[in-house]
Parts: structure tokens; C-alpha cells; sequence
């Protein structure tokens, strides 16, 4: 008996350290691709991107997968499904706009602003809509982004209202390939943050929320204090992939970051791509953003029915996501998550 | 104080209609799961079935029985066709399903129909009740949404087959081992509230001009409705339906007809907190 156990235990041992081993691997493999994709992107404008259009389609392309990213860090690691990010991408979009444009703020000063304001707003965003579950908080969080952007939409003495404003004409005429580096850190950020939140043991806590939120609770988890901060890390990032976005498209108003849509694509992006992965949110925002400006170049008039044709045919064959159902697939290494 | 009276009649008058499309998606959600994120454009479909019938000279009553079964029909093949596949997924998944199969219905739209607005003008004028002047369009709207919300609540009542739709959503397993036909009751459901909110449509179509993207700006404020009233609650969505509908015309009247919809966003956040399971919810859906 005495023995059989010690071999068992030997036994298994070992095969910790080969799992451990393997792991090991997988994450050097991991962090070696992640590696080359930032090189990659980082030289793009030197060698491929030729004009000014193709700087700033890359530009935005970054953006999206950033903010798919960020929203992945609060719906796909703890299951509570925002709708309410256009708030926050729109927030740290008027905080530039109106930082810039109105208060004379140096954009250096105004896009850190938009990270630290909407991170704020965030907590209390979360602090308010968290205590609700499920698809209650779902609509919950449509609720409060439709109500800042009636705020928003209301307060015309400052924002313009409905009709929007442009940016100083200084910030227009920085070479696009500026913004594009800082959406490229902005980029690797989120992806470390995110990469990092997952291997820690707050994303293991955030994972078992999403998992059974009561079995968390009941093992002495603080789900709430989990689930507030990584929906204030999570607005952060959006915040200032907001502000960017002000930037680069040089004029604000609550139509192009305010709408549910912006809520929707994000979400759309990150569950077609896989979510509670790392590249699924990548994969997602590139694929999507990729399709739909191809889609809006060649045939305007058909982008929203092709868009909400690849929604249909990937929810009915591929309902974890492309990443999620290849991870879950034989063929995948098991232990090797990206 | 007549003022009074037709702010309320006004209020009560959208909010019947939030309660015929908000009832229909707590129905659907009550019976099997689903967020209806396509019902919009059962909305919008139906607005549309009534322009187009009533420009060929037809009655604008008598239009709705055509725009009723029209959305009956589409909801069920809607149902068999994208829901029924994918009902063991979480509702995320027919959530975004339904979101992509609103955006192919509504470009489909934009594409034959062209994007601009539609007037139905046949109701003009107004009757006076009590002082208070109600024009005659929302007098029709009241005088066919509440006795549809009646119809709805005797068939889930008295009727074989609501009472099976009842027990459906009260426990779908237990239900079909007592011999209930649950997907011909999921159908039902589907269509009786595709049709409720094709009949929303033709009445919204009475009183606002109504283009393609009608249903989708009618269905954020549908979903909102619906939450606040209790998810899977049809009562509560008539109950909630008309508390937003008059909160707004109050709103809309004595504050800024811009804060109209704001208000049902603070009301629906307010309600989730003191109640986290709407106005009428029971069960914490997690």
C-alpha cells in the first residue's frame, strides 16, 4: 500500500515536470511568435505599406485588435458579456477631442488623460453594473453607454452635440506613421497585460468566475473585487485605443465611437476570433476589420449583408470561435493555449 | 390637467407598443433562452408589409392581419432554420447568430427597398376625450395593441397550447417527458411573437415614418424594456412597456425631448439594482 502510493506519487511527479517541460515550450513558442508579429508589424510601414491609406488602414487595424484585447480581459476571461465598451472607447475618444480641441491640452498629456480617466470611469462603470448577472448585465451595460452617449449627445455647449467637432488642425498633419508606432505599443501592451492576467492567479480567479461564479465564491474568492478590476483594466486600454482613434480620424462626434455598434463589433470580433484565448481577440480583430474595409472599398452597398453573413455561418459551425474550436480540436497540442 | 392627460394617453399609447415587442422577446426568452437580437426586423418588415399594402389602396387595418401572418411564418422559418441548430450553445452564441442574420435582413432591405423613409397618411386629426386632444393614429394604435396583449394573455392561460408554452418555460425537460410537443411549442412562441412585433411595426408606421433601420433603433429600447419588466416575464414587459413609455412622454414634456431616452436607461439601471432580476423576475438567470 505504503509503496504503491510512492510510486504513484513518483509517477505522477514526473509527469508534472514533463507537463511543466511542455508548457515551457509551448509558452517559448508562444512568446517567440508574439515576438516576430511585433517585429513583423513594427517594420510593415518601412518595407510594404506604401501610401498614407494603407498606414492608417494598419493603423486601425492594430486599434481593433487592441480593443477586441481589452474587452476579451472582462468578457472572455469572466464570462459577463459587456455591451456597454463603446462607452469607454468613446469616453477616452472625447477625452482627446475635447482635451485638444477645447482645453489646449499637448496630446502627450491627453492620450495618458484618456487611460487614466476612462480607467476611472471604468471602476465606477463596473462598480455600478457588476452586481448584476448575467444577460441582466448585458442590457445593463448597453443601458449605461445609450445614457452617456445621451449625455454626451445633450451637453452641446461643450461637445457639439450630434454634430461633432474637429481636432486642431496641428494634430492632422503629424506623419500617420507616429500614431502608428504608439497604436503598436499600445498593442503590445494589452497583449502582454492580457497574456500576463491569464498565467497569474487572478486570471486563474477570474477564470473560475466565469466557470461557476458561486463555486468561486464559495472558495473564498472576492469575485466582486476580481471582476471590478479587471473591468477597470479592461476600460483603460479601450479608453485609450479611444483616444487614438480621435486622432486619427481628426473629427468627434457621438455617431463614429458612441454607438452600440462600436459595443457589438468588439464583441462580435472577439467571440468569432475565440474567446478567453490570446490571439483569438487578435485573429478576430484583424479578420473582421480586414473584411469589412474590404468589404466597404469594393462593395459598399454589400458590407453589412456579408458581415452578417460570416456571423451566421461561423455561430453555426464554429461556436467557440475559430481559436477556440481549433484549441478544443485532436489536432491541437493539448497544454498549448495561444 | 388636460395637459396631463395627453401626456399620459401619449406615453401609454408607445408604451403598448414597447409591450407587444418587449413581450414577445420575454416570450421567447421565457420558452427557450434566446435574446432575440432579429427582432427589429420583424418590426421593420411589418411596418414595411403596411406601407406597401396601404399605397395599393388598402385599409390600414386591414393590413394588419397580412403583416401579422406574414412575420408568423417568417418567425417559424427563422426559428427552424438558424435557431433550432444552435439551442444548446449559450445564448451568446443565437444572441450574435440572430445580430448577423438582423444586419443580412436589414441590407437586404436597404438593397431593394432603398434607405429612405416611408409615411403611412391616413390618420389625421385628433378626438377629444376629457378636455385632452389624442390624435386618431395612436387611438387606432391603442385600440388594436391592447386587445392583442389581452388576446396573448388568454391564449397563454386558457388555452391547450399556452398552457403547454407555460409549462414549457416553467421546466422545458420535465414539460416533454409529460408528452408536450416542445419544439412545436418553441415554433409557436417564435411566431406568435414575430407576429406581435409585426403588428408593433404596422402600428409604429401609423404614427412615425419608418425606413430600414426602423426595427433597429426600436429594439435596443425593446431589450430595455424587457429587462426592466423581468426576462422572461410577458406580464412584466406590458407593466414595464407602459411605465417607460409615460416616464419618457413626462420626460419628453416638462424636460427636453432629448432626455426622452435617457430616461429609460436611468430607469433601467436603477431597476436592475434595487432589483436584479427586473420589475416581475423571479429566477436569477445566470
Amino acid at each position: 500500500m505504503h509503496m504503491t502510493s510512492q510510486t504513484a506519487r513518483s509517477r505522477s511527479k514526473g509527469a508534472a515536470a514533463a507537463y511543466r517541460n511542455k508548457t515551457k515550450t509551448y509558452r517559448r513558442v508562444s512568446i517567440a511568435l508574439a515576438a516576430l508579429t511585433a517585429v513583423g508589424f513594427a517594420a510593415l510601414p518601412t518595407f510594404w505599406l506604401a501610401n498614407t491609406y494603407q498606414v492608417r488602414v494598419a493603423t486601425l487595424v492594430m486599434m481593433w485588435m487592441g480593443l477586441a484585447t481589452a474587452w476579451n480581459i472582462v468578457s472572455g476571461f469572466t464570462g459577463y458579456i459587456s455591451f456597454g465598451h463603446a462607452a469607454l472607447f468613446g469616453s477616452g475618444a472625447y477625452v482627446v477631442g475635447l482635451g485638444t480641441a477645447r482645453y489646449d491640452l499637448e496630446l502627450w498629456v491627453a492620450l495618458p488623460l484618456s487611460f487614466v480617466l476612462v480607467g476611472a470611469l471604468s471602476f465606477f462603470f463596473g462598480l455600478l453594473t457588476l452586481r448584476i448577472k448575467g444577460h441582466y448585465f448585458a442590457i445593463a451595460t448597453l443601458g449605461v453607454a445609450e445614457a452617456i452617449r445621451v449625455l454626451i449627445n445633450y451637453a452641446r455647449s461643450i461637445t457639439e452635440g450630434v454634430v461633432g467637432f474637429p481636432l486642431p488642425i496641428d494634430l492632422i498633419l503629424i506623419d500617420p506613421k507616429v500614431p502608428y508606432y504608439i497604436m503598436l505599443g499600445g498593442l503590445i501592451a494589452v497583449v502582454i497585460t492580457a497574456a500576463m492576467i491569464l498565467s497569474s492567479d487572478f486570471g486563474i480567479r477570474l477564470l473560475a468566475i466565469r466557470e461557476d461564479e458561486a463555486g468561486a465564491e464559495a472558495l473564498g474568492i472576492n469575485t466582486a473585487r476580481s471582476k471590478v478590476i479587471a473591468f477597470t483594466i479592461s476600460g483603460a486600454f479601450s479608453g485609450f485605443f479611444g483616444g487614438m482613434f480621435a486622432w486619427i480620424l481628426n473629427f468627434l462626434s457621438p455617431e463614429s465611437v458612441l454607438t452600440p455598434f462600436v459595443s457589438l463589433q468588439v464583441a462580435v470580433m472577439v467571440i468569432v476570433g475565440g474567446m478567453g484565448t490570446i490571439v483569438g481577440p487578435l485573429a478576430g480583430g484583424l479578420g473582421f476589420y480586414m473584411l469589412s474595409e474590404f468589404a466597404l472599398v469594393t462593395a459598399p452597398r454589400l458590407n453589412l449583408l456579408l458581415l452578417g453573413s460570416v456571423l451566421i455561418v461561423s455561430m453555426l459551425f464554429m461556436r467557440r470561435g475559430v481559436f477556440g474550436t481549433l484549441m478544443a480540436s485532436r489536432f491541437w497540442p493539448r497544454g498549448f493555449r495561444l | 390637467m388636460s395637459d396631463l392627460i395627453q401626456i399620459l394617453l401619449a406615453g401609454i399609447t408607445i408604451g403598448v407598443v414597447y409591450a407587444l415587442v418587449a413581450g414577445g422577446l420575454n416570450l421567447i426568452f421565457g420558452v427557450f433562452d434566446v435574446l432575440n437580437a432579429a427582432h427589429g426586423e420583424f418590426i421593420m418588415l411589418g411596418a414595411f408589409t403596411t406601407y406597401q399594402l396601404w399605397s395599393e389602396g388598402l385599409h390600414p387595418l386591414l393590413t394588419l392581419p397580412i403583416s401579422a401572418v406574414a412575420m408568423f411564418l417568417l418567425g417559424i422559418v427563422v426559428q427552424l432554420v438558424f435557431v433550432e441548430p444552435v439551442l444548446k450553445s449559450s445564448t451568446i452564441i443565437s444572441f450574435i447568430l440572430l445580430f448577423g442574420l438582423g444586419a443580412v435582413i436589414r441590407s437586404l432591405t436597404l438593397l431593394i427597398a432603398g434607405a429612405n423613409d416611408r409615411v403611412v397618411f391616413h390618420y389625421q386629426g385628433s378626438v377629444e376625450i376629457f378636455g385632452a386632444f389624442i390624435s386618431k393614429g395612436r387611438l387606432t394604435v391603442l385600440a388594436v395593441a391592447v386587445p392583442l396583449l389581452v388576446a396573448t394573455h388568454v391564449y397563454l392561460k386558457y388555452s391547450r397550447l399556452g398552457v403547454a408554452t407555460k409549462a414549457t418555460a416553467e421546466h422545458a425537460d420535465i414539460a416533454e417527458a409529460c408528452g408536450i410537443n416542445v419544439r412545436l411549442v418553441r415554433l409557436l412562441t417564435m411566431g406568435i411573437a414575430a407576429a406581435l412585433a409585426g403588428v408593433a411595426g404596422s402600428l409604429i408606421a401609423f404614427l412615425f415614418p419608418v425606413n430600414a433601420q426602423t426595427g433597429f433603433t426600436f429594439i435596443i429600447i425593446a431589450f430595455v424594456v424587457a429587462v426592466v419588466g423581468g426576462l422572461g416575464n410577458f406580464y412584466g414587459s406590458i407593466l414595464a412597456g407602459i411605465l417607460i413609455g409615460v416616464a419618457q412622454a413626462l420626460v419628453g414634456f416638462y424636460i427636453d425631448s432629448e432626455l426622452s431616452l435617457g430616461v429609460s436607461y436611468l430607469a433601467l439601471v436603477v431597476v436592475l439594482l434595487v432589483r436584479p432580476t427586473g420589475l416581475l423576475g423571479v429566477k436569477a438567470v445566470a
